[in-house]
């Protein structure tokens, strides 16, 4: 009961801050979760002020590169993590060093620690400690073989003496499991890893694979599938693996307390979910495989990967309690799962998408349409260049379309632009310590996969002004009609 | 027509060390990529030799394997480990477009030469530049099947 009324005070003043703050600066508290299906975005929008923008070679020969991220220790440094468990160092001048920054497949004489067999399996993501100047720790999420495709998260401790390389007796010496998640089938493993602005490190994890959820993992606050998760890695005795917040949403919920029958609110008592897993921050997700916290204002961006139908784009601000509940498996996007045809009716489960877009066939039977579609969406990251302000970048693993979510204040809505159609087929996205968005690709798929080492090589971009292109750089081919 | 220097050399050496470098004298026509019209790099995978039926497409601008049965044969397996996921098995489309229709997300489909282009050097994201996995010989036979598709529909 005190809980409730100090978090509404909290609450309160929170508001009230915001509030004021609105005042200064109003595109980030105009923004507002939509409430109805019809406030979700389509593509086709216009982003206000956005500039047209061209996607720059980086650096290539990557081996499917599926996740990338800065260091943000000023050396300008980017780092590809390459599926097969590998990660690569991109210099500030583009030169990929030869050396793996991480190996993990060399740490273990009987074989990979990383298991790859399946396109969806690997090292998905590496994130750098807010404070990896000082403890050089960098965390990395992957499938683990010796652990049969467990989503493992292990915190690595880098050598003051050697920036540029873990070696393989370093991982030895310094691995800790944070988290060993048992993964039932090998797709929808989630993937990225990040630290937020409040200091917490943030997981996504997939609702476990198959099709159609046959776990029902997404509603199911039992288990850390289907989830988005936030944990507390900085802690007082190495030899607690994590802490869980105390203000994560189902943190109250898990504690002890004596049974009482009466004398109790309903609200409080559909407040205790005691076998909830407390690090869940959202739920309700089928394929969280890249979210991104917004640079500038900490707003939550996710991008979850849909079924046959339907890709959806969430986003909460950075005020949010958590808690979300996203809505897979009922729905997908703002439609019905399973979707039978193009009137299915059904409730809206939870919190909506701030965006959406079809696959080809919206709906069983449905005739095939080509354009503002995909089938895997993958965030890249959230831009405030080239005329945006606080719009999220996404890119398609089957289309190779680049678009463009933001709020239109004007307009009082949220807006989805396609800025381009490429050959690309985007694995991962960041920003580097530019704040430009930086993403990869790889030629990987479902079929005519011939492992993580033997692909046709994947590289790593920049999304800069299209009037901003370096000479000479080379500039990723968009799709232009003939 | 004017042959290129490299092609006037591979001439030469023809003539002099007999027909196994033949090859070499064979032009490859202009390909163009069809995201953007720029020209298509279009060359053998390491260690691949070029099949009399590519260099008869080369010259020709048409896919020699079109109804034939032992490369309908092989399309067929190359079309399954490769394309039907995105295309279906009948040609239908789901994630990609239909091979089968009367229209065609780009109109160089109807022609052996758009086709090759489409699928050597790959359209738009997952349609991949295939020529970068398979050789192509094997494009033309995939080519080939996904022609029969159209007439069995």
């Amino acid at each position: 009961m005190l809980l409730h009324v100090s978090r509404a005070l909290t609450l309160f003043s929170l508001t009230a801050a915001v509030t004021a703050l609105g005042a200064i600066s109003s595109s980030t508290q105009a923004q507002t979760v939509p409430t109805e299906r019809s406030q979700v975005a389509h593509p086709g929008g216009k982003i206000p002020g956005a500039e047209p923008l061209a996607l720059i070679k980086v650096a290539g020969g990557f081996h499917d590169p599926v996740g990338v991220t800065a260091a943000h220790d000023g050396s300008g440094r980017l780092f590809v993590a390459e599926r097969v468990g590998r990660v690569k160092i991109v210099e500030k001048d583009g030169k990929v060093l030869p050396e793996p920054f991480i190996d993990l497949t060399k740490i273990n004489p009987l074989g990979n620690e990383v298991q790859a067999g399946f396109v969806e399996q690997g090292l998905w993501s590496i994130a750098f400690d807010p404070k990896y100047k000082e403890n050089g720790y960098v965390y990395l999420h992957y499938s683990s073989l010796p652990f049969n495709g467990a989503g493992v998260v292990l915190r690595l401790t880098a050598d003051k003496a050697n920036p540029n390389v873990i070696s393989a007796d370093r991982i030895k010496d310094t691995a800790k499991i944070i988290l060993q998640m048992d993964q039932p089938f090998y797709n929808h493993n989630g993937g990225m890893i990040a630290f937020g602005p409040d200091g917490y490190l943030y997981v996504g994890r997939g609702d476990g694979g198959w099709e159609g959820d046959p776990l029902n993992a997404g509603q199911d606050i039992h288990v850390l599938l289907g989830k988005l998760l936030r944990i507390n890695v900085h802690v007082p005795d190495d030899d607690i693996p994590y802490l869980v917040p105390k203000d994560n949403p189902f943190y109250a919920a898990v504690k002890k307390r004596l049974m009482f029958l009466f004398g109790v609110s309903e609200e409080a008592f559909a407040s205790h979910k005691v076998h909830a897993k407390p690090e869940i921050w959202a739920y309700g997700l089928r394929n969280p495989y890249q979210f991104h916290f917004n640079p500038k204002g900490g707003d939550l961006f996710i991008g979850d990967v849909g079924q046959n139908h339907w890709e959806e784009i969430d986003w909460q601000p950075h005020t949010s309690k958590g808690g979300e509940n996203y809505g897979w498996s009922f729905n997908m996007g703002t439609h019905c799962f399973p979707m039978t045809g193009p009137h299915d009716k059904c409730p809206q489960v939870g919190v909506l998408p701030v965006a959406e877009y079809p696959h080809p066939k919206a709906y069983p039977g449905a005739p095939t349409e080509d354009a503002g579609t995909g089938c895997s969406v993958i965030g890249l990251g959230v831009a405030n260049y080239a005329g945006m302000k606080d719009t999220y970048l996404v890119g398609d693993w089957c289309s190779g379309r680049l678009w463009g979510v933001g709020w239109d204040a004007e307009q009082k809505k949220w807006q989805m632009q396609e800025f381009m159609q490429t050959q690309l087929q985007f694995t991962s996205g960041n920003v580097d310590e530019d704040g430009y968005v930086v993403a990869t690709n790889c030629y990987c798929f479902y079929t005519s996969d011939k492992g993580p080492l033997a692909n046709p090589e994947g590289s790593l971009w920049r999304a800069v002004p299209a009037d901003k292109v370096p000479a000479g750089a080379e500039r990723a081919r968009e799709l232009k009609k003939q | 027509m004017n042959l290129a220097p490299a092609s006037r050399i591979g001439a030469v050496l023809a003539a002099l060390f007999g027909a196994s470098l033949a090859a070499y004298a064979v032009e490859t026509p202009k390909f163009t990529s069809v995201i953007d019209g720029s020209p298509l790099d279009v060359k053998p995978l390491p260690g691949e030799k070029l099949s009399p039926a590519v260099e008869k497409f080369y010259a020709t601008g048409e896919n020699p394997y079109n109804g034939d049965k032992a490369a309908l044969a092989e399309g067929k397996t190359l079309y399954d480990a490769n394309c039907q996921a995105c295309h279906m098995p009948d040609g239908s489309g789901q994630i990609g477009p239909s091979l089968i229709g009367d229209t065609h997300h780009y109109s160089r489909f109807t022609t052996d030469k758009g086709l090759f282009e489409i699928v050597y050097g790959g359209a738009t994201g997952a349609m991949q530049p295939f020529g970068k996995r398979l050789q192509q010989d094997e494009i033309l036979k995939i080519m080939a099947f996904v022609r029969s598709l159209k007439k069995k529909s």
